[in-house]
């Protein structure tokens, strides 16, 4: 079965959820990762930006593009939401609550994987700056590597409006952090290209 | 369980994962409806009244019978 076949059964059919969250957690983990700065926040993130899937698999419209760039959306949409994401956040602790989620081995990698992503407190600090519109796009394109089409599919927005947002977010970060672009991470090189350019 | 990325077969996201089985089963849960509908209720009204149906049906027979000779009294 295809991520968009299983994407568009997941909202009610768990065999189906549990075969795309298989596919697909790690990309997950790392959009949380990219957005976390404490291992402890990754595991609440990561189960509400689920939860917000589950509730909207519904609306996922396979003519309308493929699978994993609408779940970047969706968790995009959520980090936008202060309300949503708040909320969602509180489901997900009350439906962990006494479970053991991070174990001393996940908590070393979560550092490991943190620190690798290399998004250090003032690039953090500069991306939160942005308004929400240019934040989303200029995040899911910079941090998660999509193109300006795809993270305008999983926003729902034009794709000439897509762009625009990325060039107002690009020239804001590159006036805010002048070193943006020589300092970017090993593990993300479209950080470098897209601030300079 | 086994998760396709290895790093990730005992990590945390395993751990996630039945609760948000259980989400997508208690949403599958509150979204059936909660009186199936079954042949009994989609059966007609004559069926489930019939009672009723034959008092009134009597009613109206006797009228149709008593009316038309009150209207038609010489008197």
């Amino acid at each position: 079965m295809t991520d968009e076949q299983l994407l568009a059964r997941a909202g009610e059919d768990p065999a189906a959820f549990e075969e795309f969250y298989r596919r697909h957690v790690g990309k997950v983990v790392g959009f949380a990762v990219r957005r976390c700065s404490r291992p402890g926040e990754v595991p609440d993130l990561v189960a509400a930006v689920w939860l917000e899937v589950i509730e909207s698999a519904h609306l996922f419209n396979p003519a309308r593009g493929r699978a994993v760039p609408w779940v970047l959306g969706v968790a995009a949409n959520l980090m936008a939401s202060e309300a949503r994401r708040s909320r969602r956040e509180h489901e997900a602790k009350a439906r962990l609550a006494g479970r053991r989620v991070l174990e001393d081995d996940d908590y070393t990698r979560l550092e490991e994987e943190i620190d690798a992503a290399d998004v250090s407190g003032a690039r953090r600090n500069a991306i939160a700056m942005l308004p929400a519109g240019e934040r989303a796009v200029v995040e899911l394109v910079v941090l998660d590597e999509l193109t300006p089409g795809q993270a305008a599919k999983a926003l729902g927005i034009l794709s000439s409006s897509a762009r625009m947002r990325l060039a107002r977010g690009r020239a804001k970060l590159r006036r805010s952090l002048p070193s943006f672009a020589v300092s970017a991470p090993v593990n993300s090189p479209s950080l470098a290209k897209e601030v300079s350019q | 369980m086994k998760i396709r990325d290895e790093d990730n077969s005992s990590g945390f996201e395993s751990r996630l994962l039945p609760a948000l089985v259980e989400a997508v089963a208690e949403r599958r849960e509150s979204s059936e409806p909660r009186h199936p509908v079954t042949q009994n209720n989609r059966s007609s009204l004559l069926q489930r009244r019939w009672p009723a149906v034959a008092v009134i049906a009597c009613i109206a027979v006797l009228l149709a019978i008593i009316l038309p000779a009150v209207s038609d009294d010489p008197r």
